[in-house]
């Protein structure tokens, strides 16, 4: 019978709901057979304790069984290396889900069954999702999925979860598992005959500790063997431990590999014997579609340059079409403050509720979803991109750069999510398993430019060079990824020397993404931003324009209003960089608590004095934008503009950043951070701004 | 001849004899399927000279030169420019 697992716990008591593990290797599809099998119906959330993304969903199998899908991270075994791995692990052996969704990428069979042999170990009912059977097609490979299901004692369906191929299936096979339908227990991988005697001696000294673990007999047992190191913690009797090494020094003796070699063969021993078995190979294609595309892109030659176009493009165009979209949003907003004005003077309402409404709520809200374009279209090309598999090429073709800063190559993906924002970038660090490769990979992480100072570049730019806007903020990107380099380096070498971690990425073939599953991971993250940032956003802006307004009496917004006086307090310290000016200073000031602060603030402060200058706060020609940008021109030269920018680039992270750096590495670090940044900014400011004068002058 | 999987050119195919790394990174590359007796080829070296991409069990796995280092491997035929153009060969006649 297959019941006797301790995953059907759920059978006897009548339980309605029932939880199912989805788990295979990085790329095999898993988001994409999780969308087809959840829906709309996603919860993301985080592991206990970490930081890594934790998403589950509902799938009612029919009216009365439902099903919560979680989805563990990406994995290629079940050791105790990696936090992914660890996560997966504990989830699968502690929680004892009552069922698993193994899914195989059909292309790929010999390794990703690696991870299936150990999971038939857990002795958890489990459901095998053989996915990508038309990547496997391309590749001329003939699978028979009954051979592989009885060679396996696990139901296997063939499922292209592209095109929703398949899903039907799964779920029909999941139900009969977490039924107990399925009368055959999970085939084990065997270890040879004088191995299987000594790992049964090895069982019969772990019995007890087995049940007191309340881990499965064999699994526990063969990772001792392995020499899991988790594990041998565990076991607090020394004499135990002493005796199963005796075991493995034994084993160790007569093969002459380590244990962990002679299993990891035995494992593969026994794939390639299924797999011989069950894929016939067509016709033999030596070199895929993907092999050609890399031959080109990831070439010795044209390597870095395509790799530069296309973060280029992806910002040019990031930037360039969401221009249309800010302008339409924000004459929306003007139209909508007009209105609400309008119908306020009709009302007769005091002053300070069209203040506090329209310039804060209204305007707040207002600026906060013209983020929203540029934002998601920048995470719409990164999920692209990663979606198809560029983005380990990425890592591939800049790693020696990586190296170089003495950072290994999943850094990369890091920094790249920190042009998105820096709190993921930062968090996405957890993926690291060196500690310093971590720290410095967060110190850096602000360097990156992230998306909430994209739309301060395009005001201010936008504003002070007519022409070139796209060419400057590219140029700013370009020196933070430098400013990252030298610092990451210069760190390296001081405050965190040490050896860099080792490097070993799959690199996977490019596949065709879905819209769908683009557009969901691009609107996760959008609506997390509206969520994070954008209710500290209206709250900053709220704060602004009161006491832009206090104390009663004055002039909104004016030098002499309470903000006015915060400003031209620190306005000097900054003469060296030539942006003395109390708005300038007021904008950086709030610019600490959220980047994009800086738009709200810089529009609160010159949209609303041109008001008061005209003399009639009801003029309808005034058009915020256009006045906004004339004013801004105004006060600075393209010399100063770019000085400010460059300040805005690098000075202190954002609060949000500050509590992540905290939370990852503490508040010693965060404090450090911002001190550091601070100090590097005004010194680059003002020598860009000092040199720029000189040169000005000598021309 | 042994060599280390450093030392290989693209195109040149070996097989694996030993594995010299300890903890994090042999176990990353057992469960890759890099074991004794699978063969792998080097495919390209990354534009800046490191890190190598090497082709096993019919996937992709790149990795630095200072971890192929501790590979140690034979190499199944021994005219690795030869090799090159016999792929390059290949690439023409799957197109057709
Ligand atoms: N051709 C094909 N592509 C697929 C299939 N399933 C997923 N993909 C694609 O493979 C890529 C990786 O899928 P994803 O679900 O993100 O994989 P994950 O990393 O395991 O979550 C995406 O570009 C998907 O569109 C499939 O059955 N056939």
């Amino acid at each position: 019978m297959g019941g006797e697992g301790e995953g059907k716990e759920g059978i006897g008591s009548g339980r309605q709901n029932y939880r199912v593990a989805i788990v295979g290797n990085p790329n095999c599809g898993k988001t994409t057979l999780f969308n087809e099998l959840t829906g709309a119906r996603q919860k993301v959330g985080n592991w206990p304790g970490v930081t890594i993304e934790k998403k589950t969903g509902f799938l009612n199998i029919n009216h009365n069984i439902r099903a919560e899908i979680i989805d563990l991270p990406g994995i290629y075994s079940l050791s105790a290396y990696s936090l992914d791995e660890r996560i997966a692990r504990d989830y699968l052996l502690k929680e004892k889900p009552d069922a698993i969704i193994n899914i195989v990428d059909a292309s790929n069979l010999e390794r990703n069954l690696f991870l299936t042999t150990q999971l038939l170990e857990l002795e958890i009912p489990m459901v095998i999702a053989l996915n990508l059977m038309d990547a496997a097609e391309k590749k001329n490979l003939k699978i028979d999925v009954d051979i592989l299901s009885s060679h396996l004692h696990l139901p296997v369906v063939p499922v292209v979860a592209l095109k929703g191929q398949g899903v039907e299936a799964t779920v029909e096979a999941v139900k009969e598992v977490i039924l107990g339908r399925w009368h055959k227990k999970n085939a084990m991988v065997t270890f040879g005959a004088d191995g299987e005697k000594k790992l049964a001696d090895v069982q019969e000294l772990l019995k007890e500790s087995a049940t007191r673990l309340k881990l499965p007999l064999r699994w526990l047992a063969v990772k001792l063997f392995e020499g899991d190191k988790e594990y041998e913690l565990l076991l607090e009797n020394k004499e135990l431990r002493d005796r199963i090494n005796e075991y493995k020094e034994k084993v160790v003796k007569i093969v002459g590999e380590d244990t962990e070699t002679i299993i990891a063969d035995y494992r593969y021993g026994f794939i390639s014997g299924l797999v011989k078995e069950a894929v016939k190979v067509t016709a033999d294609i030596r070199i895929t579609l993907s092999e050609k595309i890399d031959a080109v892109i990831a070439s010795r030659i044209l390597g870095i340059p395509f790799f530069a176009l296309v973060i280029f493009l992806m910002f040019k165009i990031s930037i360039d079409f969401s221009q249309p979209g800010i302008d339409y949003i924000d004459s929306l907003f003007a139209s909508l403050i007009d209105l609400i004005n309008n119908v306020l003077v009709n009302l007769h309402a005091p002053a300070w509720i069209s203040i506090i409404l329209v310039n804060g709520v209204i305007g707040g809200t207002g600026t906060v979803i013209t983020f929203v374009v540029p934002i998601a279209l920048v995470f719409f090309f990164l999920s692209f991109l990663e979606d198809i598999g560029y983005l380990s090429r990425g890592a591939f073709v800049m790693d020696r750069l990586m190296h170089w800063m003495g950072l290994p190559g999943k850094a990369f993906i890091p920094l790249i999510l920190g042009f998105g924002c820096n709190v993921p970038g930062i968090l996405a660090t957890r993926v690291m398993e060196d500690e310093k490769d971590r720290l410095i990979t967060i110190l850096i992480n602000p360097f990156m430019s992230c998306g909430a100072r994209l739309p301060v570049y395009i005001m201010i730019a936008g504003a002070v060079f007519a022409q070139n806007v796209g060419t400057v903020v590219f140029s700013l990107y370009a020196i933070g990824i430098a400013m990252a380099i030298i610092v990451g380096l210069v760190f390296r070498k001081t405050i965190l020397k040490g050896p860099s971690t080792p490097f070993v990425m799959e690199l996977p073939p490019y596949r065709l993404p879905t819209l769908k599953g683009i557009l969901m991971h691009t609107w996760e993250n959008v609506w997390s931003f509206i969520k994070r940032a954008g209710t500290l956003i209206v709250a900053i802006i709220l704060l602004l324009v009161i006491i832009g307004y206090l104390p009663v009496g004055v002039t909104p917004n004016s030098k002499d209003s309470v903000l006015g006086k915060i400003g031209t307090a620190i306005a000097p310290v900054f003469k060296p960089q030539g942006f003395a000016d109390w708005k300038a200073s007021v904008a950086l000031f709030t610019g600490i608590f959220a980047k994009e602060a800086v738009v709200g603030t810089m529009a609160a402060l010159y949209g609303v004095e041109e008001k008061n200058s005209s003399g009639n706060p009801e003029t309808k020609s005034i058009n915020g934008k256009d006045t906004l940008k004339e004013r801004i021109a105004r006060d600075f030269t393209p010399l100063s503009a770019y000085s400010f920018l460059l300040f805005i680039l690098l000075y202190s992270p954002c609060v949000a950043t500050m509590g992540a750096i905290a939370k990852e590495a503490g508040l010693k670090w965060a404090i450090f951070s911002v001190l550091f940044n601070i100090t590097v900014a005004y010194i680059i400011s003002m020598a860009v701004f000092q040199i720029g004068t000189l040169i000005q002058k000598l021309l | 001849m042994k060599i280390s999987m450093d030392q290989l050119l693209p195109g040149e195919k070996a097989t694996v004899l030993q594995i010299y790394a300890a903890g994090d990174l042999r176990q990353k590359l057992l469960a890759m399927g890099l074991l004794p007796g699978v063969e792998i080829e080097l495919i390209r070296v990354a534009p800046l000279g490191d890190p190598l991409d090497f082709k096993l069990r019919d996937f992709h796995l790149s990795m630095r030169r200072s971890e192929a280092r501790n590979i140690i491997v034979e190499r199944n035929n021994h005219h690795g420019w030869r090799g090159r153009r016999k792929r390059r060969h290949w690439k023409w006649q799957t197109k057709l």
